[in-house]
């Protein structure tokens, strides 16, 4: 029963120290040199390009992909302290965040030879923003309403018809990898009949129109296709397949450090407004936010590990963003309680609640991207038998 | 070495499952099991597993003997194995006998000190020393006047001032010592009773995580088999949620556990560190376990004749002993505080910090 659901803790490599010296000495030139502000609190995505190429640059995108694709045949830990670094820095990623993390491994898995040569070395170079095309105006986390719909075009290609909704990053993106149903719903067989695509997203027949958050931020938007032709070798994997392949796909989005760190920023926040030397329930507090922390990083690091194994960590994945997520959201409420009790004058208490706002914003959609967390207790139930 | 580890966990969870299965034991009219067990865990040499091989003990590392307490957890049972173990190591690292039998280990706190003067006499005040109604005999870790750390072992009976019960009925003591002489003194050229506390923590940490796996176990495997409104309540996604829950939770509790016990070999930063991690989070997880359980288990659980409580009342009595959530998380929010904003994030990754 509990072998779905445990962690095989193992010590950590000293590799990953070494690295990580290097990552925290680039991002201290890059902010001397001015490429970000880690302190800006404004709402902003942090997509840039040029940074994404100096990352690519210093082998530290495609890290543990094959090296006649562009990767770096590195391990899932090292590249787990890449990522870690340039999210507590809050250095721009999303140029290429999604495509490292995600499209690039779904490419390498289930592209043609073509396609790989073509677009992973492009990947690992910094030089192509992806976003990923699941959800619809009717189907969410429930993946098999999706009614966006590819059909075979006369030469053996595909035309694609239906909206994409909510988005991330569409408007800034070179490509989309996106499911559509090649097959009618199935009601005995629900996981049949879903195709994951490659679209470029400039071919004609594609509107992208923004969707701004609350907080003004633009990074949803809705992707409309209208007889969109994709060539034949588009088509990623197995036609119908899509659900199983994805399942695996999931590993990587949900057991990264960015399922935790997304609200880190409070803490230091909350460090500065409390001084070197906080009171007795402050200091408790920001013992009790560390030691999280620290747990975090142990279950995700060990899932990192488990997979560098071949294990199958779907369930344990799924583990690390529920709790993770769960902290993460909580996090600007614990800081902002904590703060109340601290004697503190006018200046700093502004800056902290300028933080804080960033924070209590961007908290309610931390648990909805990568499955909501209700979806994902589903999966860990599972894991443990219970369905 | 993993596979080293996994004979003695298979070994030690032998031991347990003959002679202490918590469902057995609770049917046995006295507790003559208790004498059973740990005389056969004493023929295995595990009350001295980590006591150094030249004073007679197993030298087992820190990672091993972690993985003893956690199966030891699984049975949540009142037995000083963790305790005499502490007490066993730094007998043997003083360069004392080892003496058998279960054995009381002090200080049990951060912050709790006992003074030991040129003339080798103990004063102070220990206030709660678990499980020391069998455990006459203890090991104190005292500082002595140069610094140097005084190891003394004595028998506590006239030294308790006062006796409490705690969740799971074992006897607590608070001990006082007034120019008191041991029975038997070392010392040590290095370390400070700090190091056993932070020991002590470490290892109750892993005995959390033993415990959260089994009650884990038996409570997913009673929403199985229990039915209500014509179907398992396993099948009800509330009950489904609660359980996901509960997993994340025994993971935490799991990791920070392990890593902890890594954290003990190397420097005192790093120990202090993780054990300080471990102690508050395996705490916190310890008290939602608990809460998920009973809560799925319902009214049943809350009967002294099944055994969920015996697992439960552990793991709020464990959340405590060697300091609690609360005295750990304070102790590292100051260190933390200390060194500033800017520093958070490379010592959260150097997972090193000084106690304040």
């Amino acid at each position: 029963m509990t072998a779905q659901v445990a962690f095989d803790y193992q010590p950590k490599p000293e590799v990953m120290e070494t690295l990580r010296t290097e990552v925290r000495q680039f991002l201290a030139e890059e902010i001397v040199a001015g490429s970000f502000d880690p302190n800006d609190p404004s709402p902003r995505i942090g997509a840039d390009r040029e940074f994404s190429r100096k990352l690519g640059a210093r082998g530290w995108l495609g890290m543990t992909w094959p090296k006649q694709y562009g990767g770096g045949e590195r391990s899932y830990l090292e590249r787990y302290v890449v990522t870690e670094e340039l999210l507590v820095a809050r250095a721009p990623t999303r140029s290429h965040f999604v495509a490292d993390r995600q499209s690039g491994p779904v490419i390498l898995n289930h592209g043609s030879e073509a396609l790989k040569a073509d677009i992973l070395p492009r990947i690992a170079r910094g030089e192509l923003t992806f976003c990923i095309g699941m959800s619809e105006p009717d189907s969410g986390s429930d993946l098999f309403a999706a009614k966006a719909k590819a059909e075979p075009a006369e030469d053996g290609g595909w035309r694609l018809n239906g909206t994409k909704v909510w988005i991330s990053l569409a408007h800034i993106s070179d490509y989309m990898i996106g499911i559509f149903r090649t097959t009618p719903v199935n009601p005995d067989d629900r996981r049949h009949g879903l195709t994951q695509f490659l679209v470029d997203l400039k071919a004609p027949g594609i509107t992208i129109n923004p969707i701004p958050f609350i907080n003004g931020e633009h990074e949803f938007n809705q992707v409309i296709f209208d007889d969109v032709y994709l060539p034949a070798d588009h088509l990623l994997g197995m036609r119908d397949l899509a659900w199983r392949q994805a399942s695996g796909e999931l590993a990587f989005e949900r057991s990264g450090p960015e399922r935790f760190l997304e609200t880190y920023f409070m803490v230091p926040s909350l460090m500065r407004l409390a001084g070197p030397a906080p009171d007795a329930a402050t200091a408790e507090g920001l013992g009790r936010l560390t030691a999280n922390l620290h747990g975090f990083r142990q279950m995700s690091m060990t899932v990192a590990a488990m997979m560098a194994e071949g294990h199958d960590v779907a369930v344990q994945a799924s583990l690390v963003k529920e709790r993770g997520n769960d902290w993460e959201q909580r996090l600007p409420e614990i800081a902002r309680q904590l703060a109340a009790g601290v004697d503190a004058d006018f200046e700093a208490r502004e800056a902290f609640s300028e933080t804080l706002t960033r924070a209590t914003q961007i908290a309610p959609k931390l648990t909805i991207q990568g499955g909501t967390n209700e979806i994902l207790r589903g999966i860990i139930a599972r894991g443990l038998g219970l369905r | 070495m993993s596979e080293e580890l996994d004979l003695i966990a298979a070994t030690v969870g032998r031991l347990f499952t003959d002679l202490a299965d918590p469902q057995a034991i609770a049917l046995e009219p006295d507790d003559s099991w208790r004498q059973r067990l740990w005389s056969a865990l004493e023929d295995a040499g595990i009350p001295q597993a980590w006591a150094p091989e030249a004073a007679g003990g197993a030298g087992l590392d820190a990672e091993a003997v972690g993985r003893i307490a956690r199966v030891a957890g699984g049975y949540a049972v009142a037995v000083p194995l963790v305790e005499t173990m502490l007490a066993n190591r730094w007998t043997g690292l003083a360069g004392l006998d080892l003496v058998s039998g279960m054995m009381a280990f002090a200080p049990t706190r951060p912050g709790e000190t006992i003074a030991i003067g040129d003339d080798g006499r103990l004063t102070g005040t220990i206030t709660e020393i678990p499980l020391a109604d069998d455990s006459a005999n203890a090991v104190v870790l005292a500082e002595g006047p140069s610094g140097v750390l005084a190891v003394a072992r004595l028998d506590l009976t006239d030294h308790v001032e006062a006796t409490r019960r705690d969740y799971a009925g074992d006897r607590r003591v608070r001990v006082r010592f007034d120019n008191t002489k041991p029975e038997a003194l070392g010392q040590m050229s290095h370390g400070r009773p700090f190091d056993g506390v932070t020991a002590g923590a470490a290892l109750h940490a892993c005995q959390i995580a033993g415990a959260m796996a089994a009650v884990l176990e038996h409570t997913v495997e009673y929403a199985s088999d229990r039915n209500a409104f014509g179907r398992p309540i396993a099948k009800f996604q509330a009950v489904q949620h609660h359980l996901a829950t509960f997993a994340g939770e025994t993971a935490v509790a799991s990791v920070v556990a392990d890593d902890a016990m890594a954290g003990l070999s190397q420097d005192d930063e790093r120990a202090f560190f993780t054990t300080a991690c471990a102690k508050v989070r395996a705490g916190e997880a310890a008290y939602e376990g608990a809460r998920i359980a009973h809560q799925v288990f319902g009214a049943i659980g809350y009967t002294e004749e099944h055994l969920l409580h015996r697992y439960t009342q552990h793991l709020w009595a464990w959340r405590d002993d060697f300091g609690n959530e609360s005295d750990w998380a304070t102790l590292l929010g100051q260190s933390m505080a200390a060194n500033g904003d800017a520093a958070h994030w490379p010592t959260l990754t150097a997972g090193a910090v000084a106690a304040p």
